[in-house]
C-alpha cells in the first residue's frame, strides 16, 4: 500500500506497440518518491550506456512528483528524462501546467517510452489504460490544431495534451515538449527524442483526487488552503503574481547582470524598450498553473509592429533577455513575436536564443557571412532576422540546420574562433543569468549534468543580507551565515550544496522552484508536513536533502559511464574574462578560485575531486551501490529486468 | 523625485505601486527617503540614483533625481 502516489507506472514499447502497467510498493517510493528520482532510477537501469539519443533505445521517461496534483501551490511540476541529444548525458527538463497533475489522476506516477513506432502515433491515457492511437495525420500539423483534433477524436474537450512541435518531429537537438500550450519542458532536447519515437502527443484524463491519495488528507487539505491565502500577503509570492519574471529585466540591467551581446556585456543600452514597463503595455492577463495561487504565468496579446495571440506563454524573462538584450534587439513586439515561434514550433527559447546570439557573434567577426546565412543579415540588433531564422532553425532548412544542432556543434562547423563564442556548458545554452554577478549560479551551470541550468541551487543574492526575508527562510537549512554574491569561499560552496539537494528535492517533490523557500512563501516546515500528510511517512529536512542528493548522484552516475569528467564541468571562458560594460565593467570569475570552489564542492559532495566521479562511499550512503558498477544499473536492459533491481538491493520493485 | 520600487519592494507600499513621484523639499540622505517609503532596508539588495548604482549608506537624493530601488535578484523561469 502506497499514499500519496498511485504506485504504478505506465511502460509503452513503440517498436511492439504494447502498453503495460507495473507497480511498487512503499520502500521503494520512500528511496525514489517521483519526479527526477523515479526517473533517473528507470533511466539508468534500462539504457545502455553509449545509447543514441535519437535512437529507439533511448528510454523516454515522464514522471510525477511526489507531491504533484497535492491542492498546494506549485505542485504541479513533472520531468521528462532520457538521455539529451544535445548535451549526450542526462538530460532532464520539467514543466508546470495541468498535464503532470492529470497523470497522478488517471493513476499513474510515470510513463516509461520506449521504442520507435514505424508511423506516427499519439498515446491517449485514461484512467490507468493507454491507447496508441494514429497520428500521421497530425504530423506537421501546429500544437493548437494537434490539441483539438485530439480532444475532439477523444470526445473529452478536457483532456490534457502534452505534445512536441515542428522541431521535435524533425529532430532540432533542443526542441521541447508543451502541454496546454502554455508550459514547457523547454531544456535539453526532450522534445527531440519524443519526436525520434514518432510519437506527437501524450494526451491524459483522469477521474482520481490527490486528495484521495493522501494518509492525512486532512492536514494536507489545510495546508493547501493557509497557503493559497497568504500569497496576497507574502512580499515574493507577491511579485511573482503581480509582476511575473517580466518583472526582473529592469533589476538584472541595473545590477549589471543583464545579459547583453551574446554575454560580453552586462546592461543593455536598450534597456528600456524591452522593460516591465514596456511589458506592461503588451500583456493580456496572467494565468495559473494546476491549483497554484500564485499564478505567474505572464500572457501578451497585439497587433502593430508585430502580431502576436495569447495562444502561448510569454514572453518570460528568459525570453526577454534571450532574444533582447543578449541579441541586443530593444523591441519587446519583436521579442515577443520570437517567443511565440518558438513555442509554435516547439523550441527551447533558452538556446534558441543563445544559439542565435552565437551566430551574430561569429556573423560580427566575419567567420560566417550572407553567403552562409541564406543571405541573412544576422547583425547584433536585427530582430527581422531572428524572426527569418527560427522556422528555418526548426525546419532544419539552410543555415537552420547548422544552427539546429547547438552552438556548440555549430561552433564546431563554423570552426575558426567560433567555439570561444558559443555560451554552453556541456553544449547546452546559458541562461539569461549572469555568472560574474552571481558566482554560485556559475557553480551551478558548471556543474549540472544536465549542462547549464539556473534552477538548480540557490541564487547568490539571496544570501547577502541576514535580516531579509528569503534569507531569514533558510534558517531551517541550516544556513545562517551571510555571504557576498561575488565570494567562492566555503560558505559560498556549503550553500550551494545545501541548494542544490533542495532544489533536487523540489524536482523529486514536484514542486516549483517559485514556491518554496528562498525564493517564495512555502516554508521548509511547510514541505516536511506536506510529505508526512501525503505519506505517512516520518520524514524530516535532512531526509529531503538525502532524496534531493540521491536525484543528483544518479544523474552523475549516468554522466560518468557516459564518459563525462571534471573536465566537463567548466564555464565558457568569456566567464572567466571581464564584463565589458555596467555596474560589474572589468569583473570577471578567477580561474583559480573557481577551480578551488569545485575541489571544495566535490569533497563535500563525496566526489572524487579529481575525477568529478561519486565515490563508492558516498554511493553507498545514499543506498546507490547498485550503480556502482559503472555500466548499467539497477538491472534493466543489460542485466536482465527486474530481477536486478531487487539483487541490488533496491526495495520493493514489483 | 521618481521613484521606481522594484520586485517585490512595491509590495511595501500602501498603495503598492511600483512607479511614483515623491516630493523632497530638499536634499536628503537615502536612508531616510527609504525610511519614509516605508521599505524594509534589509530588503533592498541594490539602489541606483540616476541610473548610477550608489552605497545605500551614503548616497544622497534630491528632488529632480530618479530613484530605482530593486531587491535581491533570483531566477527566472524559461
Amino acid at each position: 500500500m502506497t499514499f500519496g502516489t498511485n504506485g504504478t507506472i505506465l511502460r509503452v514499447d513503440l517498436t511492439a506497440g504494447t502498453v503495460a502497467t507495473e507497480s511498487f510498493d512503499d520502500a521503494f517510493y520512500r528511496r525514489y518518491p517521483g519526479g527526477k528520482a523515479l526517473a533517473a532510477y528507470h533511466l539508468l537501469g534500462e539504457l545502455r550506456p553509449g545509447g543514441d539519443p535519437l535512437g529507439p533505445e533511448n528510454v523516454l521517461i515522464l514522471a510525477t512528483g511526489l507531491l504533484t496534483g497535492a491542492p498546494i501551490s506549485t505542485a504541479t511540476r513533472f520531468n521528462a528524462i532520457a538521455r539529451s541529444p544535445l548535451t549526450g548525458g542526462f538530460g532532464e527538463s520539467e514543466a508546470g501546467g495541468y498535464w503532470g497533475p492529470e497523470l497522478k489522476m488517471a493513476g499513474l506516477d510515470a510513463i516509461i517510452v520506449t521504442g520507435r513506432s514505424p508511423d506516427p502515433v499519439y498515446l491517449a491515457v485514461r484512467d490507468g489504460t493507454a491507447q496508441i492511437r494514429d497520428a500521421r495525420h497530425l504530423w506537421g500539423q501546429d500544437p493548437l490544431a494537434v490539441q483539438a483534433a485530439i480532444r475532439e477524436e477523444l470526445g473529452d474537450r478536457l483532456v490534457r495534451v502534452l505534445q512536441i512541435g515542428r522541431a521535435g518531429e524533425r529532430g532540432v537537438r533542443y526542441a521541447m515538449l508543451m502541454n496546454e500550450l502554455r508550459h514547457y519542458n523547454g531544456r535539453t532536447g526532450m522534445g527531440a527524442v519524443m519526436g525520434s519515437k514518432s510519437l506527437r502527443a501524450v494526451a491524459v484524463r483522469g477521474s482520481r483526487r490527490y486528495i484521495d491519495l493522501a494518509h492525512d488528507p486532512a492536514t494536507l487539505a489545510e495546508l493547501g488552503k493557509r497557503l493559497a491565502k497568504a500569497v496576497p500577503g507574502h512580499p515574493q509570492a507577491w511579485d511573482l503574481r503581480t509582476k511575473g519574471t517580466p518583472g526582473l529585466t529592469d533589476a538584472m540591467n541595473a545590477g549589471g547582470i543583464l545579459p547583453t551581446r551574446n554575454f560580453r556585456q552586462g546592461a543593455f543600452e536598450r534597456v528600456d524598450e524591452i522593460s516591465y514597463a514596456t511589458y506592461l503595455g503588451l500583456r493580456s492577463g496572467t494565468r495559473s498553473c494546476y491549483a497554484c495561487a500564485v499564478r505567474c504565468k505572464p500572457e501578451t496579446a497585439f497587433s502593430d509592429r508585430y502580431t502576436v495571440t495569447d495562444t502561448y506563454d510569454g514572453p518570460e524573462y528568459e525570453a526577454i533577455a534571450g532574444f533582447g538584450s543578449d541579441c541586443a534587439i530593444g523591441d519587446l513586439q519583436a521579442v515577443a513575436r520570437a517567443n511565440e515561434l518558438c513555442n509554435e514550433l516547439g523550441l527551447d527559447v533558452i538556446s534558441a536564443a543563445g544559439t542565435i546570439a552565437f551566430a551574430m557573434e561569429c556573423f560580427e567577426h566575419g567567420l560566417i557571412g550572407p553567403g552562409d546565412t541564406d543571405g541573412v543579415d544576422l547583425r547584433f540588433g536585427n530582430a527581422d532576422a531572428v524572426l527569418e531564422l527560427i522556422p528555418r532553425i526548426a525546419d532544419r532548412s539552410g543555415f537552420g540546420e547548422v544552427l539546429a544542432q547547438g552552438s556548440r556543434r555549430a561552433a564546431e562547423a563554423i570552426g575558426g574562433d567560433a567555439p570561444s563564442f558559443a555560451m554552453h556548458v556541456k553544449g547546452q545554452e546559458l541562461p539569461m543569468h549572469e555568472p560574474r554577478g552571481k558566482v554560485g549560479v556559475g557553480l551551478g551551470y558548471a556543474t549540472n549534468e544536465a549542462g547549464a541550468d539556473h534552477l538548480v541551487g540557490f541564487h547568490d543574492p539571496l544570501f547577502v543580507n541576514p535580516e531579509s526575508v528569503p534569507f531569514r527562510s533558510v534558517a531551517d537549512l541550516g544556513i545562517t551565515e551571510p555571504v557576498g554574491v561575488l565570494d567562492l569561499g566555503q560558505r559560498k560552496v556549503g550553500i550551494w550544496y545545501t541548494g542544490e539537494r533542495w532544489n533536487s528535492a523540489e524536482k523529486v517533490l514536484g514542486l516549483c522552484f517559485f514556491g518554496p523557500a528562498p525564493r517564495s512563501l512555502i516554508q521548509v516546515a511547510d514541505v516536511v508536513t506536506a510529505v508526512r500528510a501525503a505519506t505517512g511517512w516520518d520524514v524530516s529536512t535532512e531526509e529531503l536533502l538525502e532524496v534531493g542528493e540521491r536525484a543528483v548522484n544518479m544523474a552523475r552516475v549516468f554522466n560518468v559511464r557516459e564518459g563525462f569528467t571534471r573536465a566537463d564541468d567548466r564555464l565558457p571562458d568569456r566567464l572567466h574574462a571581464p564584463l565589458e560594460n555596467g555596474p560589474l565593467a572589468g569583473t570577471a570569475i578567477a580561474r583559480d578560485d573557481f577551480e578551488t570552489a569545485l575541489t571544495n564542492l566535490y569533497r563535500l559532495k563525496g566526489w572524487d575531486p579529481v575525477t568529478g566521479a561519486p565515490t563508492a562511499a558516498r554511493l553507498r550512503a545514499l543506498g546507490l551501490e547498485w550503480t556502482a558498477d559503472g555500466t548499467t544499473a539497477g538491472g534493466g536492459v543489460a542485466a536482465g529486468g527486474g530481477a536486478g533491481v531487487a539483487a541490488g538491493g533496491v526495495p520493493g520493485h514489483g | 523625485m521618481k521613484v521606481h520600487l522594484g520586485g517585490h519592494l512595491a509590495f511595501y507600499d500602501p498603495a503598492k505601486r511600483s512607479w511614483f513621484e515623491l516630493h523632497l523639499e530638499e536634499e536628503a540622505a537615502l536612508t531616510d527617503v527609504i525610511r519614509e517609503l516605508g521599505v524594509p532596508e534589509a530588503e533592498i539588495a541594490l539602489a541606483a540614483v540616476n541610473r548610477t548604482v550608489v552605497s545605500l549608506a551614503d548616497a544622497r537624493v534630491t528632488d529632480t533625481d530618479r530613484l530605482d530601488l530593486y531587491p535581491p535578484i533570483s531566477g527566472g523561469a524559461g
